[in-house]
């Protein structure tokens, strides 16, 4: 009997265990389900974004595939290059390819403004989104056009003019007031700009124009060399040079021109890229402005994009963001440059800064805010974070 | 004496073009334009010789060739990449470049013997490949060099490196089999060819001699920058052209002058033509339009000197004509 009464207890026991056991085990499973809900709240859906660029090799390409790809890993977005399409035909090709390959956005920098419509419709008739970087639309009908197009998200173009204005203030206030300009021949969208730019600047009495230099259409370093030889022989009274931009070896050989020519001291030179040769130029007294720094531009076009891939667009129409060039005037920050801006082991922002520039994270974010953290990007708000 | 007569005449001829075009500058712009600057000229003058002393074998022998520019390019970065790598110092840059420069011109000289297309085609296709090739080799950075490299485009090293030059370019034009080789095929393939002379050699042998005048071309560019950057989209196409001008100008004068001093003197003309674009305040932009007008005009001239020498005798006799 004892043995029964025993053995019921028993069973009750177990019953009861497994009762527990059960409760425990839903409570997990509730737990997990809402941890596992959790989880996917805490990440947006995984995505994949072509991005069309000159090139992933040079200082400035390089640059934008570091950033894109750390702003990739912080947005669950997985970013793939084509490079080396240098004409509208090869750059449409690669977003059909792109297209082909099951992408769900294009980043483009497209080289041809005539283009821009063909490769834009690539992505249309794929309906997925397109964003540029680094290039706005010159054409004017062009530009009406896309920018009411429904997948035109937009671009991410510096202000050339204003870029060039203050370098040649710069200039100027380092003592450059009669100055030789050397400009790219005309065409470059970007180039143009900026030589309007510093144009109004003379005009404007910021300098004086002693004479002006016009690259040839496929320059190589020995016309910066040439150039900058002919303006510091002939025009005595030069005491300033200008240059639309440096490529090829051009703003180092300008450089190493004045150098040769005993011009150190007498003749300050300010340019667009960054010349190998900076930080001794910079210590010498012959480079006193830089204008550089802008590979930040696509990381602001990719922004827009995540943000439509995530469902979360910033703004029903197109957005055009205006990007700022970060400009090195001596050793200290050329220094500080280095340091923080074109250091390969450091990044503009922050992975959580990138994910507060999505709805998904931040809830609030506009193209506003966008348009504002673009027009932070200056040497003192680098060191201002950098210092936190 | 009537021969020195004849070459003193021979040499007033030849420099008189850049001799007026420097004096019609000067008068033009006195404040500007002094005696101090031609020596600028002439020394400025010198790289563009280079190469030109390159080209003027294959224009001669009627080879167009548009890698020129690619092969400076590639030259530069393999050579003075590896010069380098392996510490040989600015030296090692002037070997290696120059070995890289004859090498590729080799190369591209038996592909044009092998594949029978024209010149122009066999050059445009080389330029492709190299252009991507200076995007591939050294991940694409092209080189930086020490600075120390600026010297051999300065005073008076560039002096000696373009005496070395010239004197290499007079040996084999005037001296060596080669060069007599190449003025029989530019005076008639068929005449050459029935004389004897291996023209597929000959031309093989004007691109290695103009590939090696790019690579002595490519480490006087970097001597000028200590930087030289992999290009590509064709970028490197017009660098043949100030070459061919000089060229161009050189064979108008081979009357005069023999043709590798006339490459010199048209380096020199083209300087001061730039020069007198520069201090005219006229648009830099159309320098080249100025320079192709100037060549036309030059061209044609010596090309019908016949039409001058009548005009000039009936100006002189003006019974001669009606008699």
């Amino acid at each position: 009997m004892g043995t029964r009464i025993e053995k019921e207890g028993g069973n009750e026991m177990r019953r009861a265990k497994g009762s527990v056991l059960l409760v425990v085990a839903g409570m997990m499973f509730l737990a997990w389900g809402a941890s596992s809900q959790k989880a996917s709240a805490a990440e947006p859906a995984k995505k994949k974004v072509g991005v069309i660029i000159w090139g992933t090799e040079d200082g400035l390409g390089s640059s934008v595939k570091r950033m894109l790809e750390y702003a990739g890993s912080a947005l669950n977005i997985e970013v793939q290059f084509k490079t080396g399409d240098y004409d509208t035909e090869a750059q449409v090709k690669a977003a059909e390819n792109f297209v082909a390959a099951g992408v769900d956005g294009i980043l483009c920098v497209p080289l041809i403004d005539s283009g821009i419509p063909k490769i834009y419709k690539v992505a249309e008739q794929a309906k997925i989104p397109y964003v540029q970087a680094f290039r706005r639309i010159d054409d004017k009908k062009n530009a009406a056009q896309l920018l009411a197009a429904p997948y035109f998200l937009g671009y991410t173009v510096e202000n050339e003019e204003l870029a060039g204005y203050d370098l040649l203030k710069i200039l100027a206030k380092a003592g450059g007031t009669k100055v030789g300009a050397v400009y790219n021949s005309p065409g470059s969208s970007f180039a143009d700009r900026r030589k309007s730019g510093i144009e109004k600047g003379f005009v404007s009495g910021v300098a004086k124009k002693v004479s002006e230099f016009t690259l040839p259409l496929s320059p190589t370093s020995e016309a910066w060399v040439e150039s900058t030889n002919n303006f510091i022989n002939t025009f005595k009274e030069l005491n300033g040079i200008i240059m639309t931009s440096g490529s090829v070896g051009g703003a180092e050989g300008a450089i190493a021109t004045i150098v040769k020519n005993k011009a150190v001291g007498r003749v300050k030179m300010v340019t667009f890229d960054q010349p190998a040769n900076s930080n001794e130029a910079f210590e010498k007294g012959i480079l006193v402005g830089l204008a550089t720094g802008i590979y930040t531009d696509s990381l602001f076009s990719f922004v827009v994009l995540a943000n439509k891939l995530q469902g979360n667009p910033l703004s029903p129409k197109a957005i055009t963001i205006s990007a700022n060039y970060i400009y090195v005037t001596n050793i200290q920050e050329a220094a500080d440059y280095a340091k923080y801006v074109d250091n390969p082991a450091t990044y503009p922002y922050t992975k959580e800064e990138i994910q507060k520039m999505t709805k998904f994270y931040n809830p609030s974010f506009t193209a506003d805010d966008l348009q504002k953290i673009a027009s932070k990007w200056t040497m003192s708000d680098v060191l201002a974070r950098a210092k936190k | 004496m009537k021969s020195l007569i004849l070459l003193g005449k021979k040499v007033l001829l030849a420099v008189a073009i850049p001799a007026l075009l420097f004096i019609a500058v000067r008068l033009l712009f006195p404040s500007r334009i002094n005696l101090s600057l031609l020596l600028v000229l002439l020394m400025q003058a010198i790289p563009p010789a280079i190469l030109a002393w390159g080209v003027c074998f294959e224009i001669k022998v009627s080879l167009w060739d548009f890698s020129v520019g690619a092969i400076t390019l590639v030259s530069g970065i393999v050579g003075a990449g590896v010069a380098e790598m392996l510490h040989l110092g600015i030296w090692g840059i002037v070997a290696l470049c120059t070995l890289s420069g004859l090498l590729i011109g080799l190369s591209t000289g038996v592909i044009f013997s092998l594949l029978k297309i024209p010149s122009i085609i066999v050059s445009i296709g080389i330029m492709l490949i190299l252009e991507s090739v200076s995007g591939l080799i050294f991940k694409g950075q092209g080189v930086i060099v020490s600075s120390d490299i600026f010297k051999l485009a300065s005073f008076p090293l560039n002096l000696v490196i373009g005496f070395v030059a010239f004197a290499l370019a007079y040996y084999i034009y005037n001296y060596r089999r080669l060069g007599f080789h190449v003025r029989a095929v530019g005076n008639g393939i068929t005449v050459a060819r029935l004389n004897g002379i291996n023209v597929d050699n000959v031309r093989i042998l004007c691109f290695t001699v103009t590939g090696m005048f790019a690579g002595v071309f490519s480490f006087m560019q970097l001597a000028g920058s200590a930087v030289m950057k992999a290009q590509n989209n064709m970028t490197t196409m017009g660098v043949v052209v100030d070459a061919i001008i000089c060229a161009c100008i050189a064979l108008s004068l081979e009357g005069v002058a023999n043709l590798i001093v006339g490459v010199f003197i048209g380096s020199v003309t083209i300087q001061i033509l730039k020069i007198g674009i520069l201090v005219s305040g006229f648009p830099s932009m159309y320098q080249q339009v100025v320079v192709a007008i100037f060549l036309l005009i030059f061209m044609g001239l010596s090309s019908r000197s016949d039409l001058i020498h009548s005009a000039w005798a009936r100006l002189r006799s003006p019974t001669a004509g009606r008699a």
